[in-house]
């Protein structure tokens, strides 16, 4: 175990990806104190400031400059850390859940169901993820869909779209991982001690099997973590989760999206309006890749062969 | 080895059938009016409104949109293989011709993108494990690292501001409009539909230049992805097979470590590349779609998506149909192309 720790604090990759991380967080828990929101409005959209349809650079009212129709950056870079945190952790936990689910049980009974299940997952990973989203986007989407002010995470219906599709999608991975680790831990003396001492199928499942399988299920959590708010900022981008009519969600991809047509300028000077799109950018960028170097990590720690 | 590429091929016509009846799970939840788009073949554009209403209303009747759902099932099954895919409202024109269209320009932008990266994944990847913990394996690893966690659509982002916007090396769209004159002319005659193939088979160089630098920064984008996943994967299963006891053996033997690498830990490290290229292919499809919104090019991707914002069903019903046609297909070739280059391969 101390060994283990070891390995932790000495990994580079992690120990930076965690304090990105931690950052973020830092970010998101204070975002009330470092952007104070307007009194009595919501505080997950964005506080405008006119009307005016140019993006205007940073100046004193505005620390990184406004988008175009007058929506603070910096604000909401604050506050789309928090969105950035839910998306993320909402679709990781969802496929966790149906994919954890589905690999334990299909690893564990074996035979027939396992093949059901196997086949199941087949087709699944048969059908891109995008695909999926745009065929539920077009079904059921629908323009200027109101919400109600609780429901801050899912901004709109379209967005509650898309991240039932990146879910329902989506675990197909953690279902063929899990039902791999649980074939070989089954083998293993451990458990076969267990039947045979006649411990119940539950018990054996929750209590050995489980926390046995799952170590390799972190890596993988940890990555899709921040590859989830790209993928939602890719749908934003590419047009498919529009502005909410309810206000403008304060969410790095909505930022990116409303900046798209300010990135190759008419003008002569080609980064004039860096500003629209370099912080949101930007904060995806960073919110992947730390992520992505806790999994690289984990992987590492966990797994030292490929070192 | 026959049998077994027998067996994987039995699958399909399952996984098809699952992949369809649960598409048409979702097409049930539909108004029976915007399902009924789905069953049109093709349609007269200068139709008025009462008589799309009209033809709504007689599909509707036809196709027995209003029976049990096997039946409804099994008339839009044979629909399909007879080809009629439904009638784009959007477009005003057949979903399968729309598709088909512009298929081959996605597929030159897949190939532009994936043969490099394979290639350039490949040598990387020994070098970085041939140098292992030496400067050229951390920069390997690094750019790899930094294309891979980074998002692509980022990097399609920087390449269009740097190269498009500020630098003017390479232009976005798929071709100028010069070209796409000469192109949809009567002198120019579509052989594959990849327009730089038929640039030089109608024997117009400009034209297959055109589309090279029209394929220039959506293709790098995609690349730089690619690339990255498969040096990882190269690098990774390099250094795993260094650890067998076969090298052991042969470097006991003193073969050459020019030898020990070349003759064969690259063999066997060239296969955990092939498992991977199925889903590679799935993920390069995803890319490719974003991509192509990015760029404005115009291929498949772009098309679909700009039809499904407009909520268009059949458009997206032909587009998973046919994405998992295409993802389901990759993934079968890297099957059989595994079983060929692993000869333990057997069936299961």
């Amino acid at each position: 175990m101390k060994k283990l720790f070891k390995r932790f604090i000495s990994n580079f990759e992690l120990v930076f990806g965690i304090s990105i991380i931690l950052a973020f967080a830092v970010v998101a828990i204070a975002a009330p104190q470092i952007a104070p929101p307007t009194e009595g409005e919501s505080p997950y959209y964005l506080p405008r400031d006119g009307y005016k349809g140019i993006p205007l650079p940073p100046n004193d009212a505005h620390p990184l400059g406004t988008l175009p129709r007058q929506y603070d950056v910096f604000y909401g870079l604050i506050w789309g850390t928090r969105i950035a945190f839910l998306v993320g952790l909402s679709i990781t936990l969802g496929r966790t859940l149906i994919g954890g689910l589905l690999g334990l049980t299909s690893g564990y009974f074996g035979g027939f169901l396992d093949s059901l299940v196997m086949r199941i997952t087949d087709t699944f990973m048969a059908i891109p993820a995008i695909a999926a989203a745009a065929i539920l986007y077009a079904l059921f989407g629908e323009i200027g869909q109101p919400m109600k002010a609780s429901q801050f995470l899912l901004s709109s219906k379209n967005e509650q779209i898309v991240i039932i599709a990146l879910i329902a999608f989506g675990w197909m991975q953690y279902a063929r991982l899990l039902r791999a680790n649980v074939l070989s831990e089954r083998e293993k003396e451990y458990v076969q001690a267990a039947i045979s001492i006649g411990s119940p199928k539950m018990r054996i499942l929750f209590k050995h099997l489980l926390p046995n399988s799952i170590r390799g299920l972190l890596v993988l959590i940890a990555s899709d973590i921040g590859a989830m708010v790209a993928t939602v900022s890719v749908f934003y981008f590419i047009g498919l989760i529009g502005e909410s009519p309810y206000g403008f969600l304060a969410d790095w991809g909505l930022m990116l999206s409303a900046s798209r047509d300010w990135i190759v300028s008419a003008s002569s000077r080609p980064f004039e309006f860096w500003y629209t799109y370099a912080p949101a950018s930007a904060a995806i960028v960073l919110f992947t890749v730390g992520w992505s170097m806790i999994g690289d990590g984990l992987r590492d720690v966990l797994d030292p062969r490929t070192r | 080895m026959l049998n077994y590429i027998l067996r994987r091929l039995l699958i399909l016509p399952l996984v098809m059938f699952l992949i369809t009846s649960a598409i048409f799970l979702l097409l049930l939840q539909l108004p029976v009016e915007r399902r009924a788009e789905v069953y049109i073949p093709s349609v007269n554009p200068h139709l008025t409104d009462a008589q799309y209403e009209e033809l709504i209303q007689s599909t509707i009747e036809r196709y027995g949109l209003n029976e049990p759902f096997y039946v409804q099932y099994s008339n839009w099954i044979v629909n399909l293989l007879q080809g009629d895919w439904g009638f784009s409202p959007t477009w005003k024109q057949p979903v399968l011709e729309g598709l088909l269209r512009r298929l081959p320009a996605s597929i030159e932008l897949g190939i532009f993108a994936m043969v490099p990266s394979i290639l350039l994944a490949f040598v990387f990847g020994r070098l970085a494990a041939k140098r292992h913990n030496r400067t050229a394996d951390y920069a390997v690893r690094s750019t790899a690292f930094i294309g891979w966690a980074m998002p692509n659509f980022i990097f399609g982002l920087i390449f269009m501001t740097v190269f498009y916007a500020w630098l003017n090396w390479f232009p976005a769209e798929r071709m100028s409009t010069s070209v796409s004159l000469l192109v949809n002319s009567d002198n120019f005659r579509s052989y594959t539909g990849f327009l730089t193939i038929d640039g030089i088979m109608n024997g117009n160089y400009p034209v297959t230049g055109d589309a090279l630098r029209h394929l220039m920064l959506p293709g790098l984008t995609l690349a730089v992805f690619q690339w990255a996943l498969f040096v990882r994967i190269m690098r990774a299963s390099l250094l795993e097979e260094f650890n067998q006891d076969y090298i052991t053996t042969a470097r006991s033997k003193g073969l050459s470590e020019r030898m020990i690498l070349e003759a064969h830990a690259t063999r066997n490290a060239v296969l955990p590349m092939i498992s991977s290229a199925g889903v590679a292919m799935s993920m390069l499809f995803g890319n490719v779609i974003v991509v192509e919104v990015l760029f404005n090019f115009n291929g498949i991707g772009r098309w679909a998506i700009e039809s499904i914002q407009r909520f268009d069903a059949p458009v997206a019903i032909g587009f998973i149909l046919l994405s998992s046609a295409i993802s389901l297909a990759a993934s079968l070739g890297a099957d059989i192309l595994y079983a060929v280059a692993d000869p333990r391969v057997t069936i299961d």
